[in-house]
């Protein structure tokens, strides 16, 4: 029995991309609150 | 020689409505049908013409070089800005969409084409009377109208003679879906464009009714036959409105991206459950989320604003990923069907000089980057200090202009020509309209998201308080300026393009002139 292929790759590598510089900007945010906090 | 007498003709006991087969779709379009959609299409292209008119004003004006227009004109044009384009431009498109979905896609009739023109006449009478009370100076209250501000009590009737119309039309498209299915014209499943426009329908129910609690007993304040409106009440509901409203403009921008794939490529959502799924999503998530809109009022407690405002706001977020993925996996299926191979070979198949693909990549890019500021808004840390920033409409430029209006721009330019049979007016012109408004949106979304960071307060006449405060916030706003000199045009070019192909397209029969390819 042939096995399950993989249909879509190149929309999940976009997405990956997508989430994970969502994720890094969304850290750097509470450290430019943080920063906006320590210097005020 | 026997005569055999004639079988009299029996006649039909209701008259046939007058039907044709489009030759690009094959779909059986009825005359009443075709004429709701094409009208309340026109409607929707006309308030975004207003609404881009005015917003163009409003984006050079708020520039510290240009502050061209003074309070009273400004607070006008805003309110005029807000009405046409967030309100008036979706729900008469999203009204068209309803139509097509109901009636075209399913080859069946309008349930009731009275009732389709009743709830237009309601509609378009109401934005006219909203429009004049805001012309007249008399309702500089902007389009949320929050007490103790108070219009003239006409805006608030024209708002809800425009909601009551609206809701006809909602009756009209159930009518219609369940007609088809006890005539047997459909079976099973509804097509996936119109299971998310029923989606819209629902979400635009619960919205109108919140609505009405909102703009009931505001009506009744601005006739001074109530003493005083609590205006965390009014918010309550209004934003069951607003940003419910937003929802159902989101959901059929969804559907939009549905429909320029399955004409543009022929594509399809490779999972039919994983797409209905994110479409049943929203209608459960969609509604505590306008708790957000409370982060920094009194009103609620913490624990409140973090689960309706921020917990529900993440989760808001997960359809919106699920269609993203989906309206790209179908068209990436369907291209390595075709021979399409590495991981973005899928992605040089694309014709990027369509105006589908131009369109469909606009929205997807813009509304991605409202993803983003969406969830910083709805972050309660974050929202207090991006709170009545410039990094609100950062966002709803994200979503409702940059996402939702570049897709119903790219799918118009299907749909009007399906309706006409007439071919698009202007050639590449609607490709080069698609990516000149992305591009103007996106210079704008960057300006105002830097002004937002800055602290540039929002819905303000003048940043710089008329030259008496040295702020540093100019560069910002002349940023925002000038995505706005580059949106407004390429914004006015598309409404030329629909009026040029209703009035001087050509008239063909060939599929390939009436839905061009998108892939090469």
């Amino acid at each position: 029995m042939e096995g399950r292929t993989f249909e879509t790759p190149g929309s999940f590598v976009i997405m990956a991309i997508y989430l994970g510089v969502f994720g890094v900007m969304w850290l750097l945010s509470f450290v430019y609150l943080a920063a906006r906090w320590a210097i005020s | 020689m026997a005569v055999v007498e004639p079988i009299p003709q029996v006649l039909p006991l209701t008259k046939e409505e007058a039907s044709r087969t489009c030759p690009a779709t094959g779909l059986r379009v009825y005359a009443g049908a075709q004429a709701l959609t094409l009208a309340n299409a026109v409607a929707a292209v006309l308030a975004l013409a207003l609404g881009g008119l005015f917003g163009g004003l409003i984006g050079l004006s708020r520039s510290p070089a240009l502050e061209f227009l003074g309070p009273s004109t400004y607070y006008a044009s805003l309110t005029a800005h807000g009405v046409a384009a967030l309100v008036l431009w979706p729900v008469f498109f999203e009204v068209a969409a309803m139509v097509f979905a109901s009636s075209i896609l399913l080859n069946a009739r309008v349930y009731s084409v009275a009732l389709g023109w009743t709830s237009f006449a309601l509609m378009v009478v109401g934005a006219l009377i909203t429009f004049v009370s805001i012309m007249s100076g008399e309702a500089t209250v902007m389009f949320t109208a929050y007490p103790p501000l108070v219009a003239t009590p006409w805006f608030y009737v024209g708002y809800l003679l425009f909601a009551v119309g609206a809701l006809v039309a909602i009756v009209n498209f159930c009518m219609s879906i369940v007609r088809a299915r006890v005539e047997g014209v459909i079976t099973g499943s509804l097509p996936v464009i119109t299971y998310g426009v029923a989606c819209a329908a629902i979400l635009a129910l619960l919205s109108i009714l919140s609505g009405l609690v909102a703009l009931v007993p505001a009506l009744l304040y601005s006739l001074g036959w109530i003493e005083g409106l609590d205006p965390i009440v009014y918010r309550g509901w209004f934003w069951g409105l607003g940003h419910t409203l937003q929802y159902v403009n989101v959901v059929a921008m969804v559907v939009a991206w549905y429909g320029i794939i399955a004409l543009a490529y022929g594509a399809g959502p490779v999972n039919q459950k994983f797409t209905r799924i994110a479409f049943i999503l929203y209608l459960v998530i969609a509604l505590p989320v306008l708790g957000h809109h409370f982060l920094v009022d009194p009103s609620l407690g913490t624990g409140v604003k973090f689960v309706g405002g921020t917990f529900m706001g993440f989760a808001l977020g997960v359809p919106s990923l699920m269609h993203g993925l989906a309206v790209m996996g179908g068209v990436e299926y369907g291209l390595r069907r075709a021979g399409s191979t590495g991981l973005f070979g899928w992605l040089k198949r694309l014709d990027w000089t369509s105006y589908g693909t131009a369109a469909l990549a606009g929205s997807l890019v813009i509304f991605a980057i409202g993803g983003w500021s969406g969830t910083v808004e709805t972050t309660l840390p974050l929202n207090l200090v991006n709170h009545n920033t410039m990094g609100v409409p950062a966002h709803l430029h994200s979503t409702v202009v940059g996402g939702m209006t570049v897709a119903f721009m790219g799918f118009a330019y299907y749909l009007v020509p399906i309706l006409t049979g007439r071919r698009l007016w202007g050639g590449k012109l609607a490709t080069v309209q698609a990516y000149a408004y992305t591009l103007g949106l996106l210079v704008m979304i960057t300006g105002q998201t830097w002004a937002g960071i800055l602290g540039v307060p929002r819905r303000t006449q003048s940043v710089s308080y008329g030259g008496d405060v040295s702020t540093g916030w100019e560069a910002s706003m002349n940023l925002n300026a000038v995505g706005a000199a580059i949106a407004a045009p390429a914004g006015a070019l598309f409404v030329v393009i629909m009026v040029m192909t209703l009035v001087a397209g050509k008239k063909t029969s060939v599929p390939e002139e009436l839905v061009p390819s998108g892939t090469r």
